[in-house]
């Protein structure tokens, strides 16, 4: 057993933080605000916000079908949202090409661009004409959150379809939102 | 339309209205606020870890077997997270939706986590409760329910911690800020680390107590 003493632990956390102090990606606020915009787009044009991932992103899937079906503002503009719980990519392609209409907009979640899921989703999604928004930590997509450590990849992830969330509202109501707490 | 007080309209009015009532912001606004935003919430993060460093390290001592409830992504995120370092100990009590809608129907949401819990908890568990107001009538039952049952108590909450800070729960982590995004984010920032710092204890053998 090792000893493991309350000063090494606050020490790893010293390290976490500073970490955090790190600058997100320099293209990540123009690449929220260009995914916001076409999300904002298919909202006025009666699409829906379709939302996929993989195993290791199920709960931010969960959680942004929550932020636009409900808004943490009530008064909000709500956004019609739907989450695709299937986790192979094939049945995620089978998901989108029996769901998806062309007013539709797909977002796809996943830690590395290389996740089969982005080759599947986003083309699958294409075809039939909707839109495509990828978040991914690392790799090439439409919004790249960035890596600080394993763990906090999803802490990025958190605040980056937050932020994505409240620009979409900023894009369709022209004002901020910050939200009534639960 | 005119959405009525109360109503499904008034609280989703965008699935009614058919107009928009304002024009597309400017694409360089958005960045701006991007940016802006994403700097606001690394600081808050940052703020957050440093304010609740002494009790995060303590807390994590504690941590056995954990139990979540809450927010659904957030209680199953820790979950799933304390799973992988020590399979089966925890569990997010969202996850059983067919408990929580039984409950939820018979006796009303607000008893819903704490009948779940008062069935499951053991002296030594650890009851999770995740909220960004700290007063969700059903999470202050649910540790209301963990205390009587001499569980470790810790609850993630918002500025000056809610009605969870009256409770008198063993670790009150609670994010200074009015943002309800900026606040949760924080609150990831805050489960994330404390399992790490459970996996870092498990790795070495050492969660049974810290040393000096």
């Amino acid at each position: 057993m090792g000893a493991t003493s309350v000063g090494h632990l606050l020490r790893y956390i010293d390290d976490g933080v500073r970490a955090r102090a790190t600058d997100p990606p320099p293209e990540l606020p123009d690449a929220l605000a260009r995914a916001a915009a076409r999300i904002a787009a298919a909202a006025r044009c009666g699409g829906r916000v379709l939302v996929c991932g993989t195993p290791d992103t199920a709960s931010d899937v969960d959680h942004v079908v929550v932020e636009f079906v409900h808004p943490v503002i009530t008064g909000a503009r709500s956004v019609a949202a739907l989450a695709c719980h299937e986790t192979e990519p094939e049945a995620i392609g089978r998901w989108i090409h029996d769901i998806t209409q062309p007013a539709d907009v797909v977002i796809v979640l996943a830690q590395s661009s290389a996740d089969p899921v982005i080759a599947t989703a986003g083309p699958a999604a294409t075809r039939i004409g909707a839109s495509v928004v990828t978040l991914v930590n690392e790799g090439t997509a439409d919004v790249v959150v960035g890596c600080i450590e394993e763990l906090a990849a999803k802490e990025l992830r958190v605040v980056a379809y937050h932020v994505l969330w409240e620009l979409v509202q900023l894009s369709l109501s022209g004002s901020d939102a910050r939200g009534a707490m639960s | 339309m005119t959405a009525r007080a109360g109503t499904v309209e008034a609280l989703y009015p965008f699935l009614y209205d058919g107009e928009d009532a304002a024009p597309d912001a400017r694409a360089d606004a958005l960045t701006a606020s991007a940016a802006a935003k994403l700097q606001e919430s690394a600081a808050l993060r940052r703020a957050t870890l440093e304010q609740h460093a002494d009790a995060l390290v303590m807390c994590a001592f504690a941590v056995h077997r954990a139990l979540a409830c809450g927010s659904s992504t957030d209680a199953d995120a820790l979950a799933r997270a304390i799973s992988e370092i020590r399979p089966a100990h925890a569990a997010a009590l969202t996850s059983e939706t067919a408990v929580l809608t039984a409950l939820a129907n018979d006796i009303g949401f607000e008893h819903a986590a704490a009948r779940h819990l008062a069935a499951l908890v053991r002296p030594g568990d650890v009851v999770v409760a995740i909220s960004t107001s700290g007063s969700s009538p059903n999470l202050v039952r649910a540790l209301e329910v963990g205390k009587e049952r001499h569980a470790v108590t810790v609850a993630l909450s918002g500025t000056g911690g809610g009605r969870f800070a009256e409770l008198d729960v063993d670790y009150c982590f609670a994010v200074p800020s009015s943002s309800v995004h900026r606040i949760q984010e924080s609150q990831t920032a805050i489960y994330e680390v404390l399992v790490q710092l459970v996996g870092h204890l498990y790795e070495r053998g050492a969660a049974h107590g810290p040393e000096e």
